[in-house]
């Protein structure tokens, strides 16, 4: 096809990169031009995702549109990019959610100017370099440069307590991201290269496994996040632009997830079956420890990123239940693996498209009123009522209503769990009640009641703009909800092949 | 015989430098500024003549004074860069009304006196040529004469700085007993000779061991490298932006050069003495610079000590004994000096009120008064950080790199764990530049698009990193 002929991912990866600069160059305060700017090359860049998407065949094995090309010739790193099943779909995840982000952008009253915009450009670029580098220093360079785009989105402008948020946002996952580069060199000086799938044929002894465990778990970890290292996401959130956390919470946390499967997963299976009862005992910790702590919050926000911080733990439960079955020998049976990591990559698709809906909500509800906080709202459905039905949805969604795509996740990890050690499905089945809680009685209070406050009855009914960015979403929710297959075929052979390399290797 | 032609690129600098002595005193008070531009003339020629002449100079294996291709590219870069720092000076002291002809023609001295420490394949030689650098420098510190502190600096740089060339005579006055030359061929071939194992040769062996000690503590001090560090915070602070510039900048390159020519040639086979004394300069430096530097207020002081810690890191490189380590060590000097001729150089161009910028937070509020200079300023930030894909990052991966392949996991580790320590003092310079409120006194003595251009240039090496990898590559193997 004549696709492969064009060097289609850098022109994915740059195409934003270079708008962004094309964005400077406007003048600061022509808002309308600088947006629809915006718009259109995320659009473009949309367009691409898709182009990638239709042409992917997810029954080859190996890596698609490879493009390859010497970059520092002293160290033998290659400018290497490719896509397979995983990449695929966090390439469209990205590309949707800056689209939708630059919907969105439209109705935002915040100052903003051409910088705003330019940086969710910049950043876009720099996600789609993350997940089609299969050079462990391209890879690298990539993931830490995300940092600064949203240092700089949070920093300017975030909420009052913005330089606290930010400055711990950075250092947090800078250091992090510190050990994962000693950990890629070190990869790279045995497997004397620095391609990733290189790394997989590695065979370490466990005392070095664990040591690269720990620095991987470390530093996709902390992007995640996990539980004892959360504590960054919720200032984050809360400080940030309701474009910033949509971002955050619907791409950039993935970078953790998807970091865990293409490295920590292939490279260290023993240190991973040597240490899976601590790991998974931490997801279920934040899987239910973290949800009481959601219900607790006053800040819509807070809420929401505590969630997610809960959904993710149920992410990380589908990784790691993958060394648990291998300890446990199911023989050759690799399907109740697949399931768990499945379930896994489903997870984070969902929580990407729900938790953009929820922050794109709760930007709605503070242009409006100028406040975020729980107790200061009620009876929004008298004024928004489409408005509250679209942030029902997301918040039932949320809570894992079946028919959403938020039920398909956490249903293939329950399975997988159930199926190795009842204990820890019980466990974290009871989320779908602690979900269910606090996303219900956040609507509750927030969409139901009186209106009491003053500036909720003067809200105005949602724009055009607004509607469009949530009910793509919303489509989008219940596409995946109705036919999974669509996300889970497209990942099975990556998923096949990661499991493959770790059964053999055994 | 003796060829001149050799050392031309040290001729032109001289003639023109005793000619603009003299001259210089028939210019009228207004027509000084023509000795700046006959100084930057001398520093293109001599340039040019480097580059036109690079093999015939290579061809030169004089036992006392070597001009191989690892100095002709140091001779060149240090040439430039040095051309670089003088036009920011020129503007910065035009600006002030503090021009005045003798500075540039002191820096001329400078830089004889480096590359004579390049050059120099003696060791009386090399302690000419440092003496002849640091004398230039003291002068140049209390060139602000005006002010106490610079008068503090210089006396405190030239009683330390003293007291590190007596280390220095003292370790060569002990090689010159213990080997009878002070050719660094003869040296080195004495050394191999020796044999460390056998008890026979103990007394040599210990006093060759005290002799590097003494050099080596003379460097460092130098270098700047902790625990010999104490005059540098003080020196930056308390001269001018423009002399804080070059004095953390040139000279450091070249102190690099004689450390890595004294134990790579003199004692390559002492190397498990002198990588311990390297170890623990470079843990030391890397802990103490960026600790130090997370409490201090003025935007030089804190630069110093950012200074300190980035010397950890090339110490690091040169304590892996390995040509690696010496590859890496140089792409992070040259890195670092890059950067840091464009940190100062930048802030040489801004001023506070009627006055310099001394604090970091003098900066609040950049970004809304000049968006492009904050800009870059953060770009340097990062770099200095190492955050890809600026040069900062590569420069800091080629050490990792080096360190991990001579099986030194836990110093990597322990390296890059302070790397996100000094973040923090590097982050709070973006954050009072962007974050805070404009601080009206806040201006610009000119927008150079030399700045932007040097800038661009400094990103598009961080998106090439090869082309300067295999500068060092290829200047260390002909070392």
């Amino acid at each position: 096809m004549f696709i492969h002929y064009f060097p289609i991912l850098s022109i994915l990866i740059w195409t934003p990169i270079i708008g962004s600069l094309l964005l400077l160059l406007i003048k600061e305060n022509d808002l309308p031009l600088i947006k629809i700017v915006g718009f259109f090359f995320s659009s473009i860049t949309l367009i691409f995702s898709i182009i990638i998407l239709y042409n992917f065949n997810p029954h080859d094995f190996s890596l698609q549109f490879v493009e390859k090309i010497p970059w520092i010739s002293n160290l033998n790193i290659n400018y290497h990019l490719a896509v397979d099943g995983f990449s695929v779909i966090f390439i469209i995840l990205t590309t949707i959610i800056t689209s939708i982000i630059m919907l969105f952008n439209f109705s935002e009253e915040r100052s903003q100017n051409n910088k705003f915009i330019s940086l969710f450009l910049l950043l876009e670029g720099l996600l789609l370099g993350v997940f089609c580098s299969f050079d462990s220093i391209l890879f690298y360079i990539f993931f830490e440069s995300t940092l600064i785009p949203l240092f700089l989105i949070i920093g300017i402008w975030g909420g009052p307590n913005r330089i606290y948020a930010t400055l711990k946002f950075f250092i947090y996952t800078l250091f992090g991201s510190v050990l994962l580069l000693v950990s890629l060199i070190y990869l790279s000086f045995k497997a004397n290269s620095f391609y990733i799938l290189d790394y997989y044929h590695l065979l370490l002894d466990l005392d070095t496994q664990i040591y690269l465990f720990l620095a991987f778990l470390i530093a996709f970890g902390v992007k995640i996040p996990m539980w004892p290292v959360h504590t960054w996401l919720p200032d984050a959130h809360v400080e940030a632009p309701s474009s910033g956390s949509v971002i955050l919470a619907a791409v950039l946390l993935k970078v953790g997830g998807y970091g865990m499967i293409r490295f920590l997963l292939p490279i260290t299976p023993d240190a991973g079956i040597y240490l899976n009862h601590i790991v998974i005992t931490l997801s279920l910790i934040a899987i239910i420890y973290i949800s009481f702590v959601a219900l607790a919050q006053k800040d819509m926000k807070k809420l929401i990123a505590y969630s997610s911080i809960a959904h993710m733990g149920f992410v990380t439960l589908g990784i790691f239940l993958v060394f648990n079955i291998l300890s446990q020998d199911f023989g050759t049976d690799n399907d109740i693996i697949l399931v768990g990591l499945q379930g896994a990559i489903m997870q984070m698709i969902s929580h990407g498209l729900i938790s953009a809906g929820l922050f794109i909500c709760i930007g709605i509800i503070y242009t409006r009123t100028k406040s975020r906080m729980i107790d200061e709202q009620s009876g929004i459905a008298q004024t928004m009522p489409l408005f509250s039905a679209l942030m029902m949805f997301f918040l039932l969604a949320n809570s894992g209503l079946p028919g959403t795509s938020g039920f398909v996740g956490e249903f293939m990890v329950l399975i997988s769990s159930i199926e190795i050690n009842p204990f820890y499905a019980i466990l974290a089945s009871t989320t779908l009640v602690l979900a269910a809680s606090y996303s219900l009685w956040l609507g509750k209070r927030v969409l139901f009641g009186l209106t009491t406050n003053e500036n909720v009855m003067k809200m105005k009914s949602l724009r055009t703009d607004e509607f469009w960015s949530l009910f793509i979403l919303v489509i989008l929710i219940l596409l995946i909800g109705i036919k999974p297959n669509l996300i889970l075929d497209i990942s099975h052979e990556a998923s096949y092949n990661i499991i493959n390399s770790l059964v053999t290797k055994l | 015989m003796i060829n001149f032609l050799y050392i031309i690129p040290e001729i032109i600098i001289m003639t023109v430098l005793s000619f603009v002595i003299v001259l210089d005193s028939f210019f009228s008070k207004n027509n000084k500024k023509i000795s700046y531009y006959f100084v930057q003339l001398s520093l293109f020629l001599c340039s040019y003549y480097i580059i036109d002449n690079f093999n015939f100079l290579n061809k030169n294996t004089s036992n006392l004074y070597n001009t191989s291709i690892f100095s002709n590219i140091f001779k060149l870069f240090i040439t430039l860069s040095l051309a670089l720092i003088l036009h920011y000076t020129y503007k910065f002291l035009q600006y002030f009304k503090k021009y005045e002809s003798e500075y540039f023609m002191i820096a001329l001295f400078a830089l004889i006196g480096m590359m004579i420490m390049v050059s120099s394949e003696h060791l009386l030689l090399l302690y000419l040529g440092i003496e002849l650098l640091s004398l230039s420098l003291y002068s140049l510190i209390s060139f602000n004469r005006d002010s106490i502190f610079s008068s503090e600096a210089a006396i405190k740089y030239y009683i330390l700085g003293a007291i590190a060339s007596g280390f220095l005579l003292f370790g060569i006055s002990l090689i010159y007993g213990l080997t009878g030359s002070l050719y660094y061929v003869e040296i080195s071939n004495q050394i191999s000779s020796l044999n460390f194992s056998s008890s026979e040769y103990t007394l040599h062996a210990v006093g060759l061991i005290f002799a590097l000690t003494f050099i080596l503590i003379s460097l460092a001090f130098k270098f700047g490298a902790a625990p010999f560090h104490m005059w540098i915070p003080d020196v930056y602070h308390g001269s001018l932006i423009t002399t804080t510039l070059l004095l953390s900048t040139v000279p450091k390159i070249a102190v690099f050069i004689i450390i890595i020519k004294i134990i790579n040639s003199i004692f390559s086979n002492l190397y498990i003495f002198w990588a311990d004394i390297l170890f623990i300069l470079s843990i030391l430096s890397i802990i103490v610079g960026n600790v130090t530097a997370i409490v201090q207020t003025n935007i030089k002081r804190m630069l110093a000590y950012s200074t300190i810690a980035n010397i950890g890191f090339i110490l690091l490189g040169i304590f892996t004994g390995s040509i690696e380590g010496y590859k890496a060590a140089m792409f992070y000097t040259i890195t670092y000096v890059l950067f840091t001729i464009a940190a100062f150089g930048l802030l040489s161009e801004l001023k506070n009120g009627e006055s310099p910028i001394e604090e970091i937070t003098n900066l609040s509020g950049l970004n809304k008064k000049y968006p492009i200079l904050a800009f870059i300023f953060m770009l340097l930030m990062l770099s200095f950080i190492g955050i890809p894909p600026l040069l900062g990052f590569h420069a800091k991966l080629f050490i990792i790199q080096s360190l991990i392949l001579t099986s030194n996991i836990f110093l990597s580790i322990f390296a890059v764990l302070m790397t996100v320590i000094g973040s923090y003092y590097y982050l709070r310079v973006i954050k009072v530049m962007y974050f805070d409120n404009l601080d009206n006194k806040l201006s610009c003595i000119s927008t150079s698009y030399i700045t932007y251009l040097y800038v661009f240039l400094l990103v598009l090496l961080g998106l090439f990193p090869d082309i300067l990898g295999q500068i060092s590559y290829y200047s260390i193997s002909n070392l």
